[in-house]
């Protein structure tokens, strides 16, 4: 799963999966890595390094936001994202697109014509 | 403090040496990373299982240089050469200073040094005091480049309107002929190239560039 193609590809949705996930719930960085993990069929077994550019994308464009929330007990702090009505009308954008390329993908390489 | 405590510093410290990133997008950085490793250590993990699942700081700082590649800071190598160069201006203004001081003294030991007192004044002094300025800035320029935070840029400003003055006001003293200037012949006369000024003048308007063009991208 980890070829050049799968790369480049993974690269290119990103950015949606991740809204997607934070669409779902409040969240933070470690819980989005373990989701990814068990929800990607291998695809987004992600690191810290990968992930954190990308939400940090997401936060500088509004399309998330970032707050604190004090843990239980005696636990640090933990750092939420949470999704903005901006995340979601471009996350609604995002999936329109990917279903048109996924549309225009298939049709194009179809099994017939390969 | 612990020594889990001890390795987390250790592997952030090292994490942020190796970041090539303007200083805010750093501590951005370090302190996400540092609450990451807290966070799976309250689940359970060991520092060295984090550390192991992590990857090493190189790799995780390779990768964030990577995707921000865009505000990558490339440190220019030529900033050893100014620093060398005002170093070598140093050393020689504080020998020229301290022969100065001896001869002072005695001043009828004209065999000791081959200096000759009335060609190099305070002129040359406060030259050299300018050129070793224009050096330091331009130190500073090389190493931050284009893309730190424009606070940064103010420093290397001050330096090199200080050494652009300080050439200024050598060149008004009568006495500041031979310190640091080349004369090249040009028809009837010389014409005198002074590089201190010439380095004050290059790094002040590259200094205010940058100062003015990262301000208006924080704003």
């Amino acid at each position: 799963m980890d070829s050049r193609f799968a790369r480049q590809m993974k690269k290119g949705v990103l950015d949606m999966i991740v809204l997607k996930l934070v669409a779902e719930k409040e969240t933070y960085g470690y819980e989005l890595i373990q989701e990814l993990s068990e929800r990607g069929s291998g695809f987004f077994d992600l690191k810290e390094g990968t992930l954190y550019p990308v939400l940090y994308r997401l936060e500088d464009t509004g399309l998330v936001k970032a707050f604190w929330k004090n843990g239980e007990g005696r636990s640090t702090p933990k750092k939420y994202y949470c999704i903005t009505e901006k995340g979601r009308e471009t996350l609604h954008d995002y999936y329109s697109v990917w279903k048109q390329f996924e549309k225009c993908v298939d049709e194009l390489c179809r099994e017939e014509t390969l | 403090m612990t020594e889990d405590q001890k390795k987390i510093k250790r592997y952030v410290n090292r994490l942020e040496r190796h970041l090539r990133l303007p200083l805010e997008l750093k501590v951005r950085i370090n302190g996400d990373i540092g609450t990451e490793i807290q966070r799976r250590m309250e689940s359970g993990q060991t520092v060295d299982q984090v550390f192991q699942e992590m990857g090493s700081p190189d790799e995780v700082a390779a990768s964030f240089n990577h995707e921000f590649s865009e505000f990558e800071i490339r440190k220019n190598p030529i900033r050893f050469l100014f620093l060398i160069m005002a170093v070598m201006a140093a050393a020689g203004e504080l020998w020229y200073i301290r022969a100065l001081l001896q001869m002072q003294n005695m001043a009828e030991s004209l065999n000791r040094i081959f200096l000759n007192p009335e060609e190099f004044g305070r002129g040359s002094v406060i030259a050299v005091c300018g050129f070793i300025a224009g050096c330091i800035a331009a130190y500073f320029i090389a190493l931050y480049g284009r893309k730190e935070t424009y606070v940064k840029y103010r420093k290397c400003i001050i330096l090199s309107a200080v050494g652009f003055l300080a050439g200024m006001t050598a060149a008004v003293l009568p006495e500041s002929t031979g310190a640091l200037q080349w004369k090249i012949p040009f028809g009837m006369s010389d014409l005198v190239v002074e590089p201190g000024m010439i380095i004050n003048i290059v790094v002040l308007i590259m200094s205010v560039k940058y100062f003015y063009t990262q301000k208006e991208k924080n704003s």
